[in-house]
This record gives C-alpha cells, sequence and structure tokens, in this order.
C-alpha cells in the first residue's frame, strides 16, 4: 500500500454541472499533449452542411442561452449525428450544432456549442488539473441529463431511469450512504443552503434526512476536523438572497456565470488545504454530473450493460429503441486532487495505450473498495449483509481511482492558491 | 453566509498564488427564468413533501392514540417502557420504516 493510501481517511466529491471535458479542459492539450482534447481541427457540420470547428471563444455566461438540450434523444442525437436507432450505425459526435440547432432555428447560435475556454479563463479547474491528476477518460454515467446521471454517483445505478422523473428507491441496491452507515462509518451529503436545497430528494432526503449538512458544515467540519470518512459536496443551483448577501448560482450549469463556480471550487479546495491533517488525508474528487449538450470530441465507448431489470423502454428514451445501459454518457471533466498524487499527471482515456475508463459508477466502487475495506460484513446480521454486499452490474464493473495515490506528498510551497482580485 | 464561514478559515501554510477576477455583478440575477434542472428539481420537492405528509399523517394518528391512552392502565414497567419507547420515537422523530411499494 503506497504512503498515500495508509494516510487516506476522507473521500470528498463534488459534482459540479453540465460542462463537458474538451468545452473546460480541452485546450490543456496545446501545453501537455497527453491531454486528449482539443486542438482546432475538430469539428460538426452544422444544418447548412458547413463544417464549424472548436473555437476558443467561450464566455462565462449569456452564451448558452437556451441550455443546450442534454435528454436522452438529444444525446442521442449529438453522439451519432442523427443516425436512427439500429445495426450499423457509428457514433461520430457530429450531431452537437445540429442538436442546438434544433432549439432555435438560428445557425449562428448553434456554433456556440463547439465553443472551449482558454485555461486562462478557468484558472482554477486548471489549475488544479494541472497541479494534480486529471482523467482523460470519465464520462457521464448516462447519455442522458442530471438526476439518472446524480443517481449513479449514489447507488452505482439508476434503477432503469434516463431521464428527470421521479422514481422511487426499489432496491435491491442501497445507497453508498447506506451501506457506509451499516459499516459503522460516517457519510453526509452537503448541500450548499436551504434555497438551493439538493438534488438528492426523492429517495435519500426523503429516507435519510440525517445525512445531509449545508455547505456552511462543511466549511465547520473540515475547520474543526470532524469531515465524515465519505462526503459529497452539491454547489449553489440557483440565485438567491442570502442572509446578508446576494448568493449567485455557482454549479456552472448554463445559463449561470462559470466564474462563481470556479470560486466554489477554491472554497471546497481551500477548506480541505486549509487543515492540514486533513489534507494529508483526503482525496477530493472534482467530477461534472453531465455535459449538458456541450461538444466533446471522444466518443464514449460501450460498458458493461446494468441489471437486465435496468432496462429504460424506447418510450422512456424517446429515440425509438430501448436503452440497456450499455454505453457512457459524454465525457466530463474530473480531477482528482491529493497531495499524494504525482504533479501533472494525466490518466490515459479509453482511446490511449493503458487507457482507463471511469464514470460516476466509480465513486461507490471506489468508496467501498477504500473506506470500507477493512469492514468485516460478516459482523452485519445476514439481511443486512446481503443489502451491504449488493452492487450493480455497472458499480461492479466500474474502475477505481484511489490507486492513484503515491508515495511521494507534493511539498505545500508548490500547491496554488487561489485568491479573487 | 457561507463566505463569511470560509473567511475564518486560516491560511499559514505557503503556497503558490494565482488570482482568479471576481464575477461581474451582473452575472446574479434571481429573476433569470428557471432552466429545465430546476424546474425538476422542484417537482422533486413537492414530491418528497407529499411522501412526509404521508409520514406525518400516521405519526399524527399514532400521535392520537397515544395521547389518548388512560395512563391510568399502565401498570406494569413493561407497560411504561413500551409508552415511553413509542413517545419518545415520536418526540425524536424517529418514524416507523414506511412500506415499501
Amino acid at each position: 500500500m503506497s504512503a498515500g493510501l495508509d494516510k487516506l481517511k476522507h473521500i470528498v466529491v463534488l459534482m459540479m454541472e453540465n460542462r463537458s471535458f474538451d468545452h473546460m479542459l480541452g485546450a490543456l492539450m496545446a501545453t501537455n499533449p497527453q491531454i486528449d482534447g482539443v486542438d482546432g481541427t475538430q469539428q460538426n457540420p452544422d444544418t447548412t452542411g458547413a463544417m464549424v470547428p472548436v473555437q476558443p471563444l467561450a464566455e462565462f455566461q449569456s452564451q448558452l442561452d437556451p441550455d443546450p438540450n442534454h435528454h436522452f434523444a438529444g444525446v442521442d442525437l449529438q453522439i451519432f449525428g442523427g443516425a436512427p436507432p439500429g445495426n450499423g450505425r457509428v457514433a461520430n459526435m457530429q450531431g452537437f450544432v445540429k442538436s442546438y440547432f434544433q432549439q432555435q432555428q438560428n445557425v449562428g447560435q448553434s456554433h456556440k456549442i463547439m465553443y472551449y475556454f482558454t485555461p486562462q479563463k478557468l484558472p482554477v479547474l486548471t489549475g488544479l488539473a494541472t497541479q494534480f491528476a486529471l482523467f482523460n477518460g470519465w464520462f457521464a454515467s448516462i447519455p442522458g441529463p442530471t438526476i439518472c446521471n446524480r443517481a449513479f454517483a449514489h447507488y452505482g445505478t439508476s434503477f432503469g431511469q434516463v431521464g428527470m422523473d421521479i422514481f422511487e428507491w426499489k432496491g435491491p441496491y442501497l445507497s453508498i450512504y447506506q451501506r457506509v452507515l451499516l459499516a459503522g462509518r460516517t457519510a453526509r451529503i452537503y448541500y450548499y443552503d436551504g434555497p438551493s436545497s439538493t438534488m438528492e430528494i426523492v429517495n435519500i432526503l426523503n429516507n435519510q434526512p440525517k445525512i445531509f449538512g449545508t455547505f456552511d458544515r462543511f466549511l465547520a467540519d473540515c475547520q474543526s476536523g470532524t469531515l465524515p470518512d465519505y462526503s459529497f459536496v452539491e454547489p449553489n443551483y440557483n440565485d438567491h438572497d442570502g442572509d446578508s448577501e446576494a448568493e449567485a448560482a455557482s454549479d456552472q450549469h448554463p445559463d449561470h456565470n462559470v466564474q462563481h463556480g470556479e470560486i466554489f471550487i477554491n472554497k471546497v479546495y481551500n477548506a480541505i488545504f486549509s487543515n492540514e491533517d486533513l489534507w494529508t488525508s483526503t482525496a477530493l474528487l472534482v467530477v461534472y454530473d453531465e455535459h449538458g449538450g456541450i461538444y466533446d470530441h471522444v466518443v464514449p465507448p460501450d460498458c458493461t450493460p446494468d441489471d437486465d431489470a435496468f432496462t429504460a423502454s424506447a418510450d422512456q428514451t424517446e429515440t425509438g429503441a430501448p436503452f440497456k445501459f450499455d454505453r457512457l454518457g459524454v465525457r466530463v471533466p474530473a480531477v482528482l486532487v491529493s497531495p499524494w498524487v504525482p504533479k501533472n499527471v494525466v490518466i490515459p482515456g479509453p482511446n490511449q495505450p493503458g487507457g482507463r475508463t471511469f464514470d460516476h459508477a466509480s465513486i461507490p466502487a471506489t468508496v467501498m473498495k477504500f473506506i470500507l475495506k477493512d469492514f468485516d460484513p460478516n459482523t452485519l446480521s445476514p439481511g443486512d449483509k446481503q443489502k451491504f454486499l449488493g452492487q450493480s452490474k455497472r458499480e461492479q464493473a466500474a474502475d477505481t481511482f484511489l490507486d492513484l495515490l503515491s508515495d511521494n506528498k507534493q511539498p505545500d510551497d508548490d500547491i496554488p492558491s487561489f485568491e479573487v482580485h | 453566509m457561507a463566505k463569511a464561514t470560509a473567511q475564518v478559515i486560516k491560511k499559514d501554510r505557503q503556497r503558490r498564488v494565482v488570482l482568479i477576477p471576481k464575477p461581474p455583478k451582473e452575472a446574479f440575477d434571481k429573476n433569470r427564468p428557471a432552466g429545465g434542472l430546476l424546474q425538476a428539481q422542484a417537482v422533486h420537492l413537492r414530491h418528497g413533501l407529499s411522501r412526509y405528509v404521508q409520514r406525518v399523517a400516521r405519526h399524527l394518528h399514532r400521535v392520537g392514540e397515544l395521547l389518548a391512552t388512560d395512563l391510568s392502565t399502565l401498570k406494569t414497567e413493561g407497560q411504561i417502557s413500551e409508552y415511553a419507547r413509542q413517545v419518545t420515537a415520536i418526540l425524536h422523530m424517529k418514524t416507523s420504516k414506511r412500506p415499501r411499494k
């Protein structure tokens, strides 16, 4: 076991909203060719037949309005370029501009789906990505929207859901929080505040209200060294009045200002760094729930199908074909922050030598493998043992990521401190 | 509120400073039309509230029964302890597991 793993006590996952890898991190390829990003040659056809290249013109706000389509059928168009479901069609990532055009019938607006940020505009995310570990191959769990993708982070499955509909937990798999608690360990979901609330409402908030805390509590827990073994942090999802000041949305969901998200990522990172013991014993994963309809050039790979019971019908997918959860969603930014991660390491993606593929099912799989590794399930009742060990097929097949923690600790004086000016 | 708490966290270890720009005030607009995610969140919240009401209703029914209990009928330690268990559970909001659908 590496020294970093030996020290590990806490995993913190910060899940942001709706941005693709190329959009946020793709430009880093110019300074590090190992990063599978964009160089200006990637393109998509528009509805006039003209080819639209990626361009470094992404703005913080007011550019992706209306919100790009990222429902299952829309993402299917983005991935397959409009070819209908059936044998022989090829995923080519050629339908993003066509998809965005459908929303306003505006050719000029549709081109903006190809825009990406320069690293200078995103100093926090790109700074962390180049200081710590960047994943070339982290994908949304489903080619679809928020709720079902977030479910994979909590349960390792979405129980057959591909949309935003309400679904009641029907088992057999427990949330990772329930499993952590069964093992006598601690877990908490930190939502920003009351007006922002949580996206994990119907099943987790309804059934386990005690595992929730606010972001203020996260900051206090970091400061006092009382952070749970596993924490899941949610950003602020909406603009609202706070007790003393305006609280701007920090989730980076279009059309929220991306800079506020940068500042929020920094708050989470800084809260962990500021407690030296916590910094040494914590792995922070910053990841996005899905791509939000924004261009990425890497074809999502096929994956192990989920349980047979979790097949989405043709009516649910709205593509005319059912979905067996055998393909991942579009690639998203993912960065692992820990002083035990080698500086500027790039985890190769599925198209590269030694490539690895991750998705949100990797999160509960990782918590089970590393946080609960010493727990003996035989100490549970037979019923609880069965529940504790239950993992969806997708979670069983998911790669885990804490093997990236090494023996060598990065020195504090080389670690970036991001300060708003 | 969160910002105020963040400011009290000490930063006494030296790090390499990277400046990040401050967002413009116009970035905040609580009159911005809510997108699909927030509208879905409201639907989920209302559904969660309806489930909560169902639980509370079951709770209130039980509270009524406990309030109506003739305490003079509780003669043994076992009877008192069972009454105490049920009342304490309610006062601690530990509802019984809801039936699965």
